[in-house]
């Protein structure tokens, strides 16, 4: 183990948990909590039918979350211990304990690489990558499945540490099937993905240990153990998927061809919601496309030189020859392997379109574990003199990064075209034509900003309202045009879906309801 | 040594363990594609034996005795110790039910496993009774007569309602696919009233909740006449509810025990419908998206009703006359049906197509003709069925088909069938009104497609009508001789595979006044020949003459509302008899020969682009072809003419014809707005005029644009036909993308493909003003904490610059002594084989 003397070391992951902290707390302030997307909305609307009827799966309700029930279950727990609502829950308290998520990636980084600096900046490199980010920080399982997905590795980690103690091996072991197990209960779909991502990396070390003599002990070492976990994980999936939450099934159930079903039980993609548009044209997505490539540098960077790390580690063992001297490195070499297959079969099939509507959602793993890799180099460059140009030179590029992660995790109105924050006016607004419609469409936005909002805030619909988005259907004959939307038609150069001659049914200053003018006898 | 076992140890470890992974895999894979398999071979002979445990035979318990005893099925070639089915039969001492409880066999056998003990048939293994009939009067048969007032429990899958299905090799289909063994499936309740043997109704519900698909929940039947019926009382009469062999329909002219079973392999498939919706003379049927409840009024959707009728009253199995209705009210969920036309919408409105299907002799599954009719009409009646059990607010029987016909539709097809040979229990599908353009009438759309059923089945004769809410009238017309829809727009009759006719009414009295007979294809290449018959002249016209005929002509010789009793259909069909036509349909010079008065024939000529002059009368562009010829009187002046292209124009007012030599088409345009602002609608006016006498037809009109920075964009384009002497005027609904001089340019694309521009214009585009940065902080901004964030952001990014300097400031100096790896083993440790 690290052997380091100095004591004020063992403090250092308050570094990172308190950039998270402060990222959390600009995330809240900066729109006062008055924020909302596809997922969050999605979740909070599946978490209201479980407070109601006290069942984790409650009865027809087409609000049902299908791929997990941990997050609703546990949300239901909370607010009805705190009496808080689940609003608040889903934009305010979710996002403001996301910060806990960096003590398991310390543990985790602390013990593959076993040195704490190298683990604090490592972990502090990971939440400067805006992917990663955006997905603890909003209201979704996802800042808990991440957070298991470390855990399962740690645990991993751990317990081919101790092989050969019993008592401590029991222990871990039994901790990585409950770790793996609850991930399965809060998104089937990548804890399956993440015993793909053991299945190959146990494939990929066989291979390569029976091919190559040096690396034949190394991955003799921890194939057992990988296949253990692999089988009994497939079980837990399995048990999980088809007898633990039957409503798994149905999305198994829509998806059309078994290319579709392996994608999702796999690769990491899951059935687009409703509104869910994660592949829009970026050009369309962000002001720019430099303005883009400059708020995912980290995420380039990060796997370019993941890439060229991993590359030239392998180069080294595979062609080479070079023993292995880190058996984590080996392991988490083969994961990054592993995940990396995964993301190109993911991304590749969702190109051709073999996937349908599941969306790639692999990325923030694959990110972490390009991070891991990183690590390992940057525990190699500790071992000789930085030279001071590089670090002068990091020191800007850290700094622009830092800042640029949740300009992006936070969809920053300024840069992004997404925007996902609202009015109170606006929520107001929509609530009256909820409360004094019915059977409407109610075109709200170019987008699901104000659906969502509505969601969070009201869930469905009182009066069987529809908020349709994007292009209006040729059904929607009322419209919903605030200062905000007014704004956004400038800025995507889109024009507002209103004609002049509509008549005006409500107005508070901020945002006005249209009705189209009838033009036949079936049109009211 | 030692090495190399332990090593091929761990590698068949690996191997099993990977086989492992392998079968896991494929386990997940099977239960996401669950396949089953199933074969049936040929029907064995089935025979029953009855064992009582009472001392009670199973004639008596049949009719009504206390006692109890259990009935086993079996194959002849199995033996009784492994009956395919077990029915056990018990009343009770004072109950005055009787019940019996049908036993089918388990998954994974194919026989009831049964003990016998102390007199007692114990089942095995087995998860309860598939089927649970209560007899309300407790007995089973009497008098040779089946109880049929019985409440049934059906358990499990079972084709038992429709929206099921049942095929041997697959197994279950539809919503018996999803019903788990021993799940309560469907609850039914019939009724004889008067113990006939034969039951009056069958109330069927399905149980489950699917809360996802559009199942059938409701099946209603109730028979409203008599169909002679033949009874078969299965395998053993004494319990008459199991079939040899059956499916779910009943068939015609017998009444089958309910229950089938696949013998082979001792399942029970079908509970079979014991009030058959079509194969009897008269019916009342609700097939219901919803379920129904007792005691209340009920909203119903979909096929309620869905009605059968013998008009003949001489019915031998088959009605004579079907009302299919699909009916939905506002707004249920349940009737997005058509998702390209509803754009996952609901109806919004109360929304009911009605298929009106009849014959004109005793009902024999052919079809004669069909009105279907689409509308809003709500539904508000309170019709009592199942004995006054229940209420529904769909129409009664009685009055159904005079609630059809007695309102306004907007839109109505009518079919006549001149030689189909098809066959159907439902009447005739073609020509749906729901395959027109659905969301001009829900509201969704300003204006209506027309461009609709242009193309029919052979040996049909379709026509439509989208544009009037009136009653669905219909007329034999004095022309043709054929039953036509009153106020139909156009038609067509598919005569064969190559030929067909086209009907189009021109003008507003409500009657057909034009016929094309031509080849399939092309709309105007392939004309053989054409009548146009106006108020005081038919004018024929084929590729080598015009027959000109001046007459008084009356449209129609007979006109009626479909019928919906005896008397009106047995008058409909005694008139349309008598007028029966003597000619082809397609011999126009027949149709013409019938009217008499004064002739001019002109041979050596063409007709083209007869159309309307709005109210004021009509025109034809007439080719005088060298070498032609007149005959006749002088109806139309053309004496004199040379050949050439000539407008003819019969006006009204003067009753004369106006002969002017054809000038070509002359366009003038142009495009006018209001004041415009850069992303804000506003509407283009465009008008056209035509100051030649040709009709500039089938042109494509384009209406493009160019932006102050020298984008090009199309904003329409719309087929037009633009007439002489009639301004076309249109709207367009535009917004420009940025602001400042935008150049609009319309132009006519004609059937030539040339492309003639009409005008142009420079519109001048306000801005809207820029995204303000102001704005979009005070809009997105929480009290305006731009301070705060701005500090938290430079505070973060601090810190990670802290983190780098803290990672790289103070590597260990020279040596990477103090990281040490415990778990592998150093280099030089590394095994070698052997």
């Amino acid at each position: 183990m690290v052997k380091y003397s100095e004591r004020n070391q063992k403090w250092l992951w308050l570094l990172p948990l308190l950039y998270l902290v402060i990222i959390a707390l600009y995330s809240f302030i900066r729109y006062g909590g008055n924020w909302a997307d596809t997922d969050s909305s999605t979740l909070a609307r599946a978490i209201r039918p479980v407070i109601e009827q006290g069942k984790i799966t409650p009865a027809d309700n087409k609000d049902i979350y299908p791929n997990g029930f941990a997050y609703q279950s546990i949300t239901a727990f909370l607010v009805n211990i705190t009496g808080v609502d689940v609003a608040t829950f889903q934009q305010v308290i979710y996002l403001l304990i996301a910060p806990l998520i960096v003590l398991p990636i310390w543990l985790l980084f602390n013990e593959i690489l076993g040195d704490l600096r190298a683990a604090m900046f490592s972990t502090m490199l990971l939440l400067l990558q805006p992917e990663f980010l955006f997905v603890i920080l909003r209201g979704s399982h996802e800042k808990f499945t991440r957070t298991l997905l470390v855990l399962c590795l740690y645990f991993l980690v751990r317990s081919l540490k101790v092989i050969g103690q019993p008592r401590p091996l029991a222990i871990y072991v039994l901790l990585f099937y409950l770790s793996a197990f609850a991930m399965a209960t809060y998104n089937n779909f990548l804890s399956s993905s993440f015993v793909l991502s053991v299945t190959l990396s146990l494939g990929f070390g066989l291979l390569l240990g029976l091919s190559r003599k040096p690396l034949r002990q190394a991955s003799f070492a921890v194939l057992p153990r990988l296949s253990y976990a692999s089988l009994i994980c497939v079980v837990l999936v399995f048990v999980s998927l088809f007898y633990v939450y039957e409503p798994a099934q149905i999305v198994l159930g829509t998806l059309k061809n078994g290319v579709q079903k392996v994608a999702a039980l796999f690769l990491d993609v899951q059935t687009a919601t409703d509104y869910t548009n994660a592949y829009a044209n970026i050009n369309i997505g962000w002001i720019s496309l430099p303005v883009y490539l400059l708020l995912s540098s980290a995420s380039f960077l990060a796997i370019l030189f993941s890439i060229i790390i991993w590359f030239r580690q392998g180069w080294g063992w595979l062609v080479k020859g070079k023993p292995i001297t880190n058996q984590n490195e080996w392991l988490l070499w083969l994961f990054y392997t592993a995940f990396a297959t995964q993301s190109f079969f993911s991304i590749g099939f969702d190109r051709i379109g073999l996937i349908g509507n599941l969306q790639n959602r692999i990325l923030p793993s694959f990110t972490m574990f390009a991070i891991i890799m990183i690590g390992f180099q940057l525990v190699r460059w500790r071992t000789r003199p930085i030279r001071a140009f590089w670090r002068y030179l990091a020191i800007p590029l850290v700094l622009c990064l830092a800042i640029f992660a949740p300009l992006k995790a936070s969809n920053e109105p300024f840069l992004s075209n997404k925007w996902v924050f609202y009015s109170s006016a606006e929520l107001a607004a929509l609530n009256w034509a909820d409360n004094n419609l019915t059977n409407t469409y109610i075109w709200s936005d170019f987008d699901e900003r104000l659906s969502t909002a509505f969601e969070v805030n009201y869930n469905s619909s009182k009066n069987r309202n529809t908020f349709d988005i994007y292009d209006p259907k040729a059904a929607t004959r009322t419209f919903f045009i605030s200062d905000t939307t007014r704004l956004r038609s400038l800025r995507m150069q889109q024009p507002l879906p209103v004609p002049a001659d509509a008549n005006q049914l409500y107005d508070n200053g901020f945002g006005q309801l249209y009705r189209l003018r009838p033009l036949t006898p079936y049109q009211e | 040594m030692e090495k190399v076992v332990n090593r091929t140890l761990a590698l068949k470890k690996l191997h099993a363990l990977l086989l492992l992974h392998f079968l896991g895999f494929m386990l997940i894979w099977l239960k996401c594609n669950e396949v089953s398999a199933q074969s049936q071979s040929d029907n064995q002979k089935i025979l029953s034996t009855f064992i009582p445990e009472t001392g009670v035979s199973l004639e008596q318990l049949s009719q009504g005795e206390v006692g109890q005893g259990t009935i086993l099925y079996y194959r002849s070639d199995v033996g009784m110790d492994k009956p395919s089915l077990v029915v056990k039969l018990k009343k009770a001492t004072g109950a005055k039910v009787a019940v019996g409880e049908v036993y089918q066999a388990v998954s994974g056998t194919d026989y009831v496993e049964i003990r016998i003990q102390e007199n007692t048939i114990v089942i095995l293994n087995n998860t309860g009774p598939s089927i649970t009939l209560t007899s309300l009067d407790g007995w089973w048969v009497k008098n040779n007569r089946p109880e049929y007032n019985l409440n049934i429990q059906i358990n499990g899958p079972m084709y038992a309602m429709w929206g099921a299905g049942y095929e041997p090799t697959l197994g279950f289909t539809g919503w018996a696919s999803e019903v788990k063994i021993a799940e309560a499936s469907v609850y039914i309740e019939v009724r004889d009233p008067e113990n006939k043997g034969v039951p009056l109704w069958d109330w069927r519900s399905l149980l489950p909740a699917f809360p996802r698909s559009g199942y059938l929940r409701t099946n209603y039947a109730e028979r409203e006449c008599n169909t002679t019926l033949e009874l078969n009382l299965g395998i053993t009469s004494l319990w008459p509810y199991v079939a040899e062999a059956g499916g779910y329909e009943q068939p015609v002219s017998k009444l089958l025990p309910p229950i089938v079973v696949d013998w082979n392999h001792g399942k029970i498939t079908h509970f079979s419908e014991l009030v058959t919706a079509r194969n009897q003379n008269c019916s009342y049927t609700l097939y219901s998206l919803d379920r129904l409840q007792k005691e209340q009024l009920n909203q119903t959707n979909f096929e309620s009703p869905f009605a059968f009728y013998d008009l003949s009253g001489e019915g031998n199995g088959h009605p004579n006359l079907i009302l299919r209705t699909q009916h939905f009210p506002a707004n249920d969920p349940w009737s997005i049906g058509d998702i390209d036309a509803q754009i996952q919408n609901p109806y919004p409105k109360d929304m009911e197509t009605i298929r009106y299907s009849w014959r004109n002799v005793i009902g024999d599954l052919k079809w004669d003709f069909k009105i279907e009719v689409m509308g809003f009409q709500k539904y508000n009646s309170n019709t009592p069925i199942a004995g006054g059990l229940i209420h529904v607010d769909a129409p009664n029987y009685q009055t159904f088909p005079h609630w059809v016909v007695g309102q306004s539709w907007p839109l109505v097809t009518f079919i006549g069938n001149e030689s189909s040979q098809d066959l159907s229990s439902e009447g005739i599908y073609d020509w749906s009104p729901r395959e027109a353009d659905l969301k001009y009438y829900f509201g969704w759309d300003n204006a209506l497609n027309q461009k609709v059923f242009t193309t029919i089945n052979q040996g049909l004769r379709g026509e439509y009508r989208l544009g009037e809410n009136i009653q669905p009238f219909l007329y034999i017309s004095a022309v043709d001789r054929k039953l036509h829809l009153l106020n139909a727009e156009a038609g067509v009759w598919s005569i064969d595979n190559k030929l067909e006719l086209n009907y189009t009414r021109l003008k507003k009295d409500g009657y057909i006044d034009q016929w094309v007979y031509r080849t399939k294809g092309d709309q105007n290449l392939n004309i053989i020949s054409q009548l146009n018959v106006d108020y005081n002249y038919l004018i024929y016209s084929s590729n080598t003459e015009i027959i000109i005929r001046q007459a008084f002509v009356k449209p129609s010789l007979f006109e009626t509302l479909p019928p919906t009793n005896h008397d009106e259909w047995a008058a409909l069909g005694a008139k349309l008899e008598a007028k029966k036509p003597q000619f082809e349909p397609q011999d126009f010079k027949a149709m013409l020969h019938q009217f008499e008065g004064p002739e001019l024939a002109i041979t050596n000529a063409r007709l083209q682009d007869y159309r309307l002059v709005e109210d004021k009368g009509f025109r034809f562009v007439l080719k005088l072809l060298p070498g032609y010829q007149l005959t006749g009187p002088n109806l139309v002046s053309l004496e004199g003419l040379a050949p050439g292209d000539y407008a003819v124009e019969y006006n009204y007012t003067s009753a004369i014809f106006k002969v002017t030599p054809l000038t070509p088409a002359n366009l003038t345009a142009s495009i006018s707005s209001s004041n415009l602002t850069e992303l804000s609608k506003s509407l283009l006016t465009i008008q056209i005029e035509n100051t030649g006498l040709k009709d500039a037809s089938s042109g494509l009109l384009e209406l493009s644009a160019t932006s102050p920075s020298g984008k090009n964009s199309i904003i329409i384009t719309e087929s037009v036909n633009i007439l002489s002497g009639e301004p076309y005027l249109t709207k367009v609904s535009w917004a420009a993308n940025e602001p400042g001089k935008w150049i609009l340019e319309l132009s006519l694309k004609q059937s030539d493909h040339k492309l003639q521009p009409l005008a142009s214009r420079t519109l001048l585009v306000a801005s809207a003003g820029q995204t303000r940065g102001k704005n979009l902080l005070t809009d997105s901004l929480f009290d305006g904490q731009l301070l705060i964030l701005s500090g938290g952001l430079l505070t973060a990014g601090i810190l990670a610059v802290v983190g780098l300097l803290l990672y790289s400031r103070s590597y260990p100096p020279g040596t990477p002594k103090d990281i040490t790896v415990e778990d592998v083993p150093p280099e030089e440790k590394e095994p070698s084989d052997g």
